[in-house]
């Protein structure tokens, strides 16, 4: 089974850093696409694989921090290495503040950058994983009743049967069943999975 | 035979009737009442028989009252011994007449001049009998030639004091000390109006006092009484506030002299009169004084006299006050630093000072046949002759700059001379041309001085950016730094994969040389930025420097197929520059449009480069169809951070930019309205920065 290749985007106005970087990351095996500015960025389909942006902080129009901001304001989780050619101390705090997976200053060494690069990769593969899994947790999340959410919601907080049972003024043997029903449809394995279950969902 | 009243005058007339005698006679007796002019007989000896009433009122004597004189009588007594000769003469019969003008003493002890026609009367023995006098009143016309007389006496002493005057000034002219020059002055007046001591004062502006500066005759207590004076009851004290003449006959009856009297007394005089001098402009210069030992008023013509020397002494004072102020400022000529010349109207000269000659190196002792003209160097000559000195002459002056012409090495000596009319005080009327002027050369060494600052002020001023400068470097030398080492890395890369990808490895090996190249070429544009060039000022014409851009850019322009379009207004003025720095801003903005349209596909890439005048500048414009600045950028294209060119051309604006504003213009960029941007700077006209 051929695991998506993750893809690397590379945003500098500077064509010779763009080629230069391109070939850099391609000859580790990674995927590259590259763009002269943050607006050309931002328009482009992306391919729905696990990716991290290699930015510069001094681009024309969308400077680098702006982009940031953005994605992340769409709810766009990519994780981001900056690299700049001018040793900004604050703008790098600010930038690692916001999420920033590393801030290299120009000329980077290749291992810094290509540890960042593999480090955001991997966040931005579990990220995914993540996402994934909360779609799916929501999805059959939605599958529940209001009821099952309520015996839900009791039972997640470490209520027993009993409790739960008097607390929503069914029998016990109700209360069962819901559990059962839950555990099936959010597809829990333990009581304590449901629990984390609940707790993601919220 | 006796006839009755036969009168013995009548006695030997040979007459007809008696009627006819009587006629006669009352005629005679007519005449003889009547006459206006007197008629007297006498016996021999003088003794009156009768007089006429005329002659009764001329003497003052009735006729009975004669009767009992003679004519000696009536003669004053130092005229009687010629009275009796003439007589004598008469009856001698030396004469039969004689007229003679002679004087009469009347009863009142007046003197009657008169003029006499005297003639005997014969007797019968043809001896003079009588004497017939007749008698002329001439009192008036003696008095007249008296007076007369007394006038031209009068006229001859003043005639010879004038010539006294003008042999003194003959002689002052000689002596230079006023001191001296006072005391023959003062002599001169003692002497005309026979005074016994005198003296002259000055009067001290600063004090408001008088003081004797010459004196003749007086001892030391009359000096240090009157040394110094400022009061009324002096003479001159008085002269001076009511500034005119005052003499005092008698100090010993005049009021106001009393508190002085003693001194006047031990002193030795009784009179004195003390005439105020005056400057041609009123102002009180002094007071000349003469004493008298015994009471006395000076006659009016000593007066007159006295004045005309205390006019001479007066101006002699001034004189010597001017001469004083001529003679410093005859030295403020000789002494300046500055070029100082005088020349006739026709221009030739005939006097430089010492500091004059030295600049223009002229040791010749003889000015005359030089003229303004040989002092100017050649190539102003022209300019003088025909515009400035017309100029002059029509409006009394002209200042400006002119190269004078050294007489040694024949260099020229850059001037600033001022020319003006220099006039007769009085009549305004035009004398002679004069110029002063400063050498320029000091002045333009502290110009070129001054831009050699300047020069180092604007590089420092540079390097002092370089704060700003050296980010900006730090960006322009990482890209490409980074660029080549991790084209580097990745050329190992390629190398080290399990099968090498040499394609990539050299394809990255030549992007390393290529980028290095770009970079250097960054380096050396750094370099001659900080380089302490300063600029060469010419005068250029910017259509010309435009062009020569041209034929530079010309293989860009064709490689990248932009259609080049010039919109260069005609005749503009000129600029001064630096040719090279000029034509490396226009180069660098047309690349910079090129490049700015590298990604243009869809439409014409169109590059104008304009010039225009506008308000004493030259507007020049480079306009791409490119991509133009994002809006957002505002003023970003000249942050040296900012760089939208893939080549990293930012660093090029920036020095584009500050030459154009170390030629006083200023660079800007404007988008345009459809595609692209457009750079624009702006230069100074010769003109303007010239005058500006």
């Amino acid at each position: 089974m051929d695991e998506p290749v993750p893809i690397v985007f590379v945003v500098d106005d500077d064509e010779s850093v763009r080629v230069a970087l391109t070939s850099l990351i391609r000859s580790v095996g990674l995927e590259v696409e590259a763009f002269g500015s943050g607006s050309e960025f931002l328009s482009s389909q992306r391919p729905d694989v696990p990716s991290c942006l290699v930015l510069d902080v001094r681009l024309p129009g969308v400077g680098g921090l702006d982009l940031q901001r953005a994605l992340s304001d769409a709810g766009e989780a990519i994780p981001i290495i900056f690299i700049t050619g001018h040793g900004d101390i604050p703008m790098s705090v600010r930038a690692m503040k916001a999420g920033a997976v590393e801030f290299l200053p120009k000329p980077f060494r290749e291992q810094d950058l290509l540890d960042a690069i593999r480090q955001a990769i991997e966040r931005d593969a579990v990220a995914r994983e993540q996402r994934e899994e909360l779609v799916g947790l929501r999805g059959r999340y939605g599958t529940l009743t209001s009821r099952e959410r309520e015996v839900l919601a009791l039972i997640a907080q470490g209520r027993l049967n009993k409790q739960a049972a008097s607390k929503l003024g069914i029998s016990e043997i109700t209360i069962k069943l819901h559990r059962r029903h839950i555990m099936e449809k959010m597809k829990a394995t333990s009581l304590a999975e449901l629990a984390r279950m609940v707790e993601r969902l919220a | 035979m006796m006839r009755p009243n036969q009168d013995p005058v009548s006695d030997s007339a040979p007459s007809g009737s008696i009627d006819v005698r009587r006629e006669a006679e009352e005629r005679w007796r007519a005449v003889y009442e009547n006459s206006a002019i007197g008629i007297a007989v006498t016996d021999v000896s003088g003794g009156f028989l009768s007089v006429n009433p005329v002659l009764q009122r001329m003497l003052g004597y009735t006729e009975a009252e004669l009767r009992r004189l003679s004519l000696l009588d009536l003669t004053p007594t130092e005229d009687r011994e010629a009275t009796r000769s003439r007589t004598a003469e008469l009856m001698d019969g030396r004469r039969t007449e004689y007229h003679v003008e002679r004087r009469y003493v009347r009863k009142d002890g007046a003197v009657l001049w008169v003029n006499t026609s005297v003639s005997a009367v014969p007797g019968s023995d043809r001896m003079p009998a009588m004497l017939v006098k007749i008698v002329e009143d001439i009192t008036e016309r003696k008095r007249a030639e008296v007076e007369l007389l007394a006038l031209r006496d009068q006229l001859a002493t003043e005639l010879l004091a004038m010539t006294r005057l003008h042999e003194l000034s003959t002689r002052l002219l000689g002596i230079t000390e006023l001191h001296p020059l006072l005391e023959e002055v003062l002599r001169a007046i003692i002497a005309l109006q026979n005074a016994d001591f005198g003296n002259v004062q000055l009067f001290n502006a600063k004090t408001g006092a008088l003081e004797i500066v010459a004196q003749l005759g007086f001892q030391r207590e009359f000096l240090d009484y009157f040394g110094t004076v400022r009061e009324e009851g002096a003479a001159c004290g008085r002269a001076s506030v009511r500034r005119e003449r005052i003499i005092i006959e008698d100090v010993e009856t005049d009021p106001a002299f009393a508190p002085h009297r003693r001194i006047a007394a031990n002193a030795g005089f009784r009179a004195v009169q003390s005439t105020p001098l005056f400057s041609r402009t009123g102002e009180p210069l002094g007071m000349i004084s003469t004493h008298f030992r015994r009471p006395h008023r000076p006659l009016v013509h000593e007066l007159r006299l006295t004045d005309l020397y205390a006019r001479q002494a007066a101006e002699m004072i001034e004189g010597k006050a001017n001469e004083a102020e001529q003679r410093k400022l005859a030295t403020l000529v000789e002494a300046s630093f500055d070029f100082i010349s005088l020349a006739s109207l026709e221009g030739e000269v005939f006097f430089i000072n010492p500091a004059g000659r030295r600049m223009v190196g002229f040791n010749g002792a003889e000015l005359r046949g030089t003229h303004m003209l040989d002092y100017v160097a050649e190539e102003d000559r022209e300019r003088i002759e025909r515009q400035v000195l017309p100029t002059v002459l029509r409006d009394g002056r002209w200042e400006g700059e002119a190269r004078f012409r050294h007489f040694a090495t024949g260099a020229p000596i850059p001037m600033l001379p001022h020319i003006f009319l220099m006039r007769e005080p009085a009549s305004e009327r035009p004398l002679a041309l004069a110029t002063i002027s400063r050498d320029m050369t000091e002045r333009k060494h502290a110009e070129e001085a001054m831009r050699r600052a300047q020069g180092e002020l604007a590089h420092v001023t540079r390097v002092m950016s370089m704060g700003e400068l050296t980010t900006s470097i730090a960006h322009e030398v990482t890209q490409p730094l980074t660029a080549m080492v991790t084209n580097g890395y990745a050329a190992l890369r390629w190398l080290d994969r399990e099968v090498p990808d040499v394609g990539e490895a050299r394809a990255a090996v030549e992007r390393i040389i290529a980028v290095g190249n770009r970079a250097s070429d960054v380096i050396s544009r750094v370099r001659a930025f900080a380089k302490k060039a300063v600029p060469n000022k010419a005068t250029l014409d910017i259509n010309e420097v435009i062009r020569e851009v041209l034929s530079l850019a010309q293989p860009e322009v064709l490689a990248r197929r932009v259609w080049l379009r010039m919109e260069l207004s005609q005749s503009l003025p000129p600029v001064t520059g630096d040719r090279v720095q000029l034509q490396q801003v226009v180069l660098n903005l047309m690349m910079n449009g090129i490049e700015a349209m590298r990604a243009v596909t869809d439409r014409p890439r169109d590059l104008v480069v304009k010039s225009r005048l506008r308000n004493e500048e030259i507007l020049v414009a480079i306009q791409d169809s490119g991509i133009g600045f994002p809006p957002e950028t505002g003023g970003q294209p000249f942050d040296a951070f900012f760089t939208t060119k893939p080549e990293g051309m930012g660093l090029g604006l920036t020095i584009s930019r500050r030459i154009i504003e170390a030629h006083g213009g200023r660079l800007w960029a404007t988008p345009n309205a459809e595609h692209g941007a457009s750079v624009h700077f702006s230069l100074p006209t010769e003109e303007r920065a010239r005058h500006g």
